[in-house]
Order: structure tokens, then sequence, then C-alpha cells
């Protein structure tokens, strides 16, 4: 299963395509690219992985939540590449019965994705300055 | 022997985006940590922080062996989403 996308992630295409008879709650988060960072104004974003391993992360964190939330199905999709502002870096959607496990299920997917699969994100800034996001970095 | 490196995000500002490293035999990842460091030691606190992973596994210990010709793939920590 491939969830990276080199190109453009269309989320009302991937809205249209997931349904699921027994699922009641259909939860999506998606995620874009803003237009700061800590203040410092962004131009865009580049998002690099490996990809062989980040999907069979991302695949394995999938089969994990359906297992532990009953969940009729999941999905998840993340860019790699050049991301404008406002367009979509991950989208992550949830499909159960009831809406607690399709919330829950969504949150333990992304927080899962953002430690554990192998990709990085680059932030290019409007002053012509870039920078590898430093978030999960610890400093000693 | 020799060790074909990959490196990711900001680990590619200190080694280039891969690198070959020759290291004796049966050398571990702590060696080819150690040669790195010995390369460019501005990068060593970076790569304390890293993953390894070889044959699309992650690897944990760095007492693991690693073989001629081998691809290790150096991971910083992750940054997606």
């Amino acid at each position: 299963m491939n969830y990276l996308s080199e190109t453009n992630i269309n989320i009302i295409d991937y809205i249209d395509k997931i349904h699921h008879p027994k699922a009641g709650a259909v939860v999506v988060f998606c995620g874009e690219a803003r237009n700061h960072n800590h203040d410092k104004p962004v131009k865009y974003l580049e998002y690099e992985a490996h990809t062989s391993l980040a999907n069979k992360v991302i695949n394995e964190i999938i089969k994990e939540t359906k297992k532990k939330w009953k969940l009729h199905d999941a999905f998840c999709a993340h860019r790699t590449g050049k991301v404008n502002i406002s367009e979509t870096a991950v989208i992550v959607i949830t499909l159960s019965s009831h809406r607690k496990e399709a919330y829950e299920a969504n949150q333990f997917i992304i927080n899962k994705l953002k430690h554990e699969a192998p990709i990085w994100k680059k932030e290019y800034y409007t002053d012509g300055t870039t920078e590898w996001s430093k978030e999960l970095i610890k400093t000693e | 022997m020799r060790i074909f490196v990959n490196t990711f995000g900001p680990l590619k500002d200190y080694f280039g985006q891969t690198i070959t490293i020759e290291l004796e035999n049966k050398a571990s990842i702590i060696d080819l940590f150690n040669k790195l460091v010995q390369i460019n030691p501005k990068g060593e606190l970076l790569l304390k922080n890293c993953q390894w992973a070889v044959n699309n596994n992650i690897i944990y210990g760095k007492n693991y062996e690693l073989n001629d010709k081998q691809e290790v793939f150096v991971m910083p920590p992750f940054s997606g989403g």
C-alpha cells in the first residue's frame, strides 16, 4: 500500500470515495501547510521520506488502529515534495459505527504518524532562508 | 568493508544525501556512528538522536553487525504531519 503522494491531495476526492455501510461516523483530519512558524512567515514546505519504511510504518499504524478501535476502515495519505500554503500535507480518515471511536482513532493515527513515520519537513521562509523542522529533536 | 550510508532531513546538511564509508570487517552501527562523527564532529548531536535502518527495518541496539556493501539509512527525528 502506498500512503505517500508526490502530487496534490484532493480532500474532496478522498471523502467522496471512502464510505462504509456500517459507518455512522466518518472523521476527517486534514493537515495543511500554514503560512507561519513561530511568527516567521513561511512561503512553502517540502517533505521527504524514506518511502518504503514510511509506507510500512503507516500500514502498521493503520492496522493497529483499526484493530484497537474496531474501525470499519481507516485511511491516510501524506505528501512528499513541495507543498504550498493551504495545500493538504496529510489526511487521515477514520470510519466507525459511532463518532467517539472515529475521533479517538483519528487522533491516535496522526500522533503516531508524526512520531514514528520516517518523514521530514523543511520550511522555506519568505526571506529566502530555510530550516528543517526541529519539533522532535532533543537539545541535550 | 564498504558501507553505503543514506541520510535524510537535516542530517544531509552534515554528510550529504549519500556517503560511502570504509570500515573494518565485522564493524557495527556504533563503529559507523564513530566514523561519521570523525568525518564531521558538528553532526554528533544530531547523530545521537538518529534511528538507524537496514533492510527496511529499524535497528534497535548499536551493536548490530554490518555486512560488506550493506546499505544503512540514518534517520534524524521525524517531523511529518
